[in-house]
């Protein structure tokens, strides 16, 4: 007689725990468990069947994996949050029994721990933090811009504040900044940081709401760890441009006008406007990463990829030789950050800040930007410019006519760079392509990246590859023959022999009678995925045949 | 079990389970049974003079079993005072190899821990390490050697001797479950979020909220539908309750309500005549006839429907034969239909992977994508009021890609005071003495 199977016993309901559970088998305080779980990078998990993790019941509850909470607990920064609760414990007990010289006691000694264990952990090489940066870059921003009295404590904000213009000074000095958009929530940029893109966001100057729904000591936690991680990936950064780390001012600074002298290093770093010390001690050169030429390419990326090297270097010396003076209405910061980092000189009046090169004055200004509707006194030899001209410049990678950006005028509108507009965009986008939200939240609709992974997981695992290559020929043949039939379509009419055109349409249907063969040959479970792939680049394809329609008849009426 | 004479070896390792208990009272009876005059500490303590320091058996090399070098192996050669000891008294030639070292069974971890190739090399990490103070590290984590790295070039015992610095333990394998969320970090907003869109763009922002916001009104209305379905008047219970206040206060008022009074007086009933008495309902006949007849009229009837059921399956058959084409082409659609489902259920599964899980009570909600109208876009950067807050749009982020669980505000309890009262028994005595 074999032995009756028990119900729950095995399955999703032995690997799956809940949070409760959790807590209890860790012995931690609920805040402590979400601590540690935000720090060790162990997130709550869905199980596909509730219903068997949680023993027939459907009570929504949080559950985690099981070996992450046993993994959880080989952690020696767990053992250093109970001892904090003890410390805490202990100083309450004496303060609130009048000893104080035992308070002092306990806040000399507070327990501390470090996370570096834990990031090598989670990373373990530089690239899967770099990949990582995004979230690092956003949360340290946000909290460097806090105000005091928000409960966060202040060293916490002055070290996110650091550390965030140590970032700029990098990405200043390797000429890394690719795209700038200015919203109505902030800016976004994107820099190319070791072939990978990073984007993050920096909230305006203006004040900061108060969000009810923010739970700030979750937040708190997750920036303690990223603080901590973008020291490390500073510090790699910096020698890998060979500057010192920590980061140390080339030139003598005078700080009598500003500041104290304890606070010169920081308040001119957070300047942008000086240039740091290399590690063989000097100014940093400041050589900027010159992407590699791979001239054997595929035909296909080959294109796309050369063209955005093409504005990568165009982009690093955009600004070359100009000079730039910020009236004190503008964004003196993220200015001073965009214009350096495509290679150009900025300076300030001395009243707004610290960090100043030159004067108004200076016959070498190039342009001014100012952002106040100007009276007569303008000095001859710059332009007059506004704040969107810079980033515009910068998104397109040219310098673009200043004259469209005089103050008091309306400018140009500023077009997003991280939204895919159609090629045809030279009329400053009112035909371009709209790209709702969620667009943007997923990865770009190019088809064969789309289907990549669907085709991956829709075919067997035997055929994998086959059947993505068999797939993608396919695609590719329909492509071409398409493209062929598109161009065909908006070439003008010219004068070709009636000969050469019946040769011409003989060979098209050749070619389409080729594919139509090819496609009946294909295997049943390759046809589904061939069928999408054609379907989605036939709508491409019109689509932009449609805005090219549009265009023609704009510019026939205008 | 145990050879009793340490100059043999033990023939066979000495299996000791987990069970400490257990185990100590096995070893401890044979041991009585051997040394009947004197107890193990007796021995010693004779032997020692008291206190005994282990400096081994002079001018003798110890021939260690089998089974001693692997109980030396667990407690690391001679790195601990009490494994010196320990390996002293197993030597003793009248105690019995395993009496008194009965060593806790290496746990699973200890063992594969021992067992790796890389354990010499960690070991030696160890030691030398272990003097020295776990401090902050240099800044250099990843390494400063300019040889290019990946996540597959990553020098294990590299990592594990970090491991072992900081943790003091042996690195817990650990399947790292990353997020397969496609959703990226910072999501950047829509072209029409800009500060100075351009028409097409600003229009197709407004048309998405115009879009949201009739989505909403969409379900306000058929949830009013619905209520006034199941409940009716309900939904406008306001309204009627109003309107039927009006007519109360307004009752008696006008002098064409009460003419009408008069006539609902008589109610005049219908005559209902019971003399004779109502005829019962028909019976329903049943179709099925009773007894020995409607046996035979079963079967009769059962061979009846055989027959008709087999011909018509061969009239089917043939029928179906001339209509083959037409039935592939139904059996073409029905499996084209299952693959279908099939693909939906894979759609359906990757997008459930990549997708925003749903963890604990509530569900996430995309959060409202923010938006200027036209009249309050900033004539420029200076004049620009921002809208939405990145505080909010973080948090989102996290709960998008699962990292954190939707939370809500759980809501303010009244805290009402404490009163005190005395049972009644209770106040009759206090007066009592009071007085």
């Amino acid at each position: 007689m074999t032995k009756m199977k028990k119900k729950f016993t095995r399955g999703e309901a032995t690997t799956f725990i809940s949070r409760k559970q959790a807590l209890k088998r860790l012995q931690l305080s609920l805040n402590d468990f979400r601590r540690l779980c935000i720090l060790k990078g162990v997130y709550p998990q869905e199980p596909v069947n509730r219903r068997r993790v949680n023993k027939g019941s459907s009570t929504p509850k949080v559950y985690y994996h099981l070996k992450d909470i046993q993994f959880l607990g080989h952690e020696r920064v767990m053992q250093k949050l109970r001892d904090i609760k003890a410390h805490l414990k202990k100083a309450k007990r004496a303060k609130e029994r009048g000893e104080m010289h035992t308070v002092d006691r306990l806040q000399r000694n507070f327990p501390a721990y470090t996370l570096d264990h834990i990031i090598r952990e989670r990373y373990p090489a530089f690239e899967d933090a770099v990949r990582d940066l995004d979230d690092c870059l956003c949360l340290c921003f946000l909290f460097s811009r806090l105000p005091k009295e928000r409960g966060v404590p202040v060293e916490q904000i002055r070290l996110s504040a650091r550390l965030t213009v140590q970032f700029l000074h990098w990405v200043i000095a390797a000429r890394a900044l690719r795209k700038v958009f200015v919203s109505i929530k902030g800016y976004y940029f994107e820099a190319d940081v070791n072939g990978v893109s990073v984007v993050w966001s920096v909230p305006h100057q203006l004040g900061l709401h108060d969000p009810a729904d923010v739970d700030f000591k979750i937040l708190r936690t997750f920036n303690e760890f990223y603080t901590t991680m973008l020291g490390f990936v500073n510090y790699r950064l910096y020698s890998s441009l060979g500057l010192a780390y920590p980061p140390a001012l080339a030139n003598e600074v005078d700080p009598s006008d500003y500041c104290q002298t304890g606070e010169a290093h920081e308040e001119f770093m957070a300047s942008l406007n000086q240039p740091l010390l290399s590690r063989r001690g000097g100014e940093a050169e400041g050589n900027p990463a010159e992407p590699d030429d791979f001239p054997d390419e595929e035909a296909e990326g080959a294109e796309a990829a050369s063209a955005a090297r093409r504005k990568a270097r165009a982009q690093q010396r955009l600004f070359n030789g100009c000079r730039f003076f910020l009236n004190r209405e503008t964004p003196r910061q993220i200015l001073c950050f965009v214009i350096r980092s495509c290679g150009g000189e900025v300076s300030w009046s001395p009243l707004s800040g610290p960090g100043s090169r030159y004067p108004e004055s200076d016959q070498r200004v190039t342009h001014q930007i100012v952002d106040r509707p100007l009276g007569d006194s303008r000095l001859s030899g710059r332009a007059y410019v506004q704040p969107q001209w810079v980033f515009d410049c910068v998104n397109s990678g040219s310098l673009l006519p200043t004259g469209d950006y005089a103050p008091g005028l309306p400018p140009p509108p500023h077009l997003s760079p991280f939204a895919a507009y159609s090629a045809d965009d030279a009329d400053g986008g009112d035909e371009a392509a709209q790209l709702p939200y969620s667009a943007t939240r997923s990865a770009p609709p190019d088809p064969v990246e789309l289907r990549r992974p669907s085709a991956a997981a829709e075919l067997e695992e035997e055929d994998d590859d086959e059947a993505e290559d068999a797939a993608k020929r396919e695609a590719a043949a329909a492509d071409a023959a398409q493209v062929g039939k598109q161009q065909k379509k908006q070439k003008k009419p010219s004068v070709v022999a009636e000969g050469t055109q019946r040769r011409t349409q003989d060979a098209k249907q050749a070619a389409a009678e080729e594919r139509r063969l090819r496609e009946m040959m294909l295997p049943k479970k390759h046809k589904q995925l061939y069928k999408k792939m054609v379907f989605s680049r036939k709508r491409q394809a019109r689509e932009s045949a449609q805005l090219a329609e549009k265009k023609q008849k704009r510019q026939r009426t205008a | 079990l145990f050879q009793a004479d340490p100059a043999k070896p033990a023939a066979k390792r000495l299996r000791l389970s987990r069970n400490k208990k257990k185990t100590w009272r096995k070893l401890s009876r044979d041991v009585d049974n051997l040394l009947p005059e004197q107890t193990t500490a007796e021995l010693i303590r004779r032997r020692s003079g008291g206190f005994f320091i282990d400096v081994g058996e002079p001018g003798q090399r110890r021939r260690q079993s089998r089974q001693q070098q692997q109980q030396a192996k667990v407690e690391g050669s001679g790195s601990s005072a009490t494994s010196r000891i320990l390996s002293g008294l197993r030597c003793h030639e009248s105690l019995p190899s395993g009496a008194a070292s009965a060593p806790a069974a290496e746990s699973k971890r200890q063992k594969k821990f021992n067992s790796r190739p890389l354990d010499r090399l960690v070991k030696h990490a160890a030691a030398a390490d272990q003097d020295k103070a776990a401090g902050p590290q240099t800044m250099d984590l990843w390494g400063s050697d300019p040889k290019p790295e990946s996540s597959a070039d990553t020098d294990i015992k590299d990592l594990v001797l970090h491991q072992m610095r900081c943790t003091r333990q042996a690195p817990v394998k650990r399947r790292f479950r990353t997020g397969t969320s496609s959703a990226p970090a910072c999501p950047v907003p829509q072209p029409g979020a800009s500060y100075n869109p351009s028409l097409a763009d600003h229009e197709a922002m407004l048309a998405a909220a115009t879009q949201s916001e009739l989505v909403k009104e969409s379900r306000a209305k058929r949830l009013h539908g619905q209520m006034e379905r199941h409940f009716p008047g309900t939904a406008g219970a306001a309204a009627a309750l109003a309107a039927a206040n009006d007519k109360e206060m307004a009752a008696g008022l006008f002098e064409s309500d009460s003419e009408g009074e008069g006539e609902g007086d008589d109610i005049v009933d219908k005559e209902v005549d019971d003399s004779t008495p109502s005829e019962p309902p028909p019976v329903a006949k049943s179709d099925q006839p009773a007894g020995r007849t409607s046996r035979k009229q079963n079967a009769e009837v059962r061979r009846q429907r055989a027959q008709a059921a087999e011909l018509k399956r061969r009239k089917r058959q043939s029928v179906d034969l001339d209509r083959l084409t037409e039935l592939s082409r139904q059996v073409g659609r029905s499996l084209a239909a299952g693959d279908r489902q099939r693909q939906a259920r894979l759609a359906k599964r990757r997008e459930r992977a990549s997708g925003t899980k749903r963890l604990g009570r509530h569900r996430f909600e995309e959060p409202e994508a923010e938006f200027k109208l036209a009249d309050e876009l900033a004539p420029s950067l200076r004049q620009l009021r921002p809208e939405g807050d990145l505080f909010v749009d973080a948090v989102k982020s996290y709960q998008r890609r699962s990292m954190l669980e939707p939370r809500s505000r759980t809501a303010w309890r009244r805290k009402y005071p404490h009163k005190r009262y005395r049972k009644k028994g209770l106040e009759a005595s206090a007066d009592g003495e009071g007085k």
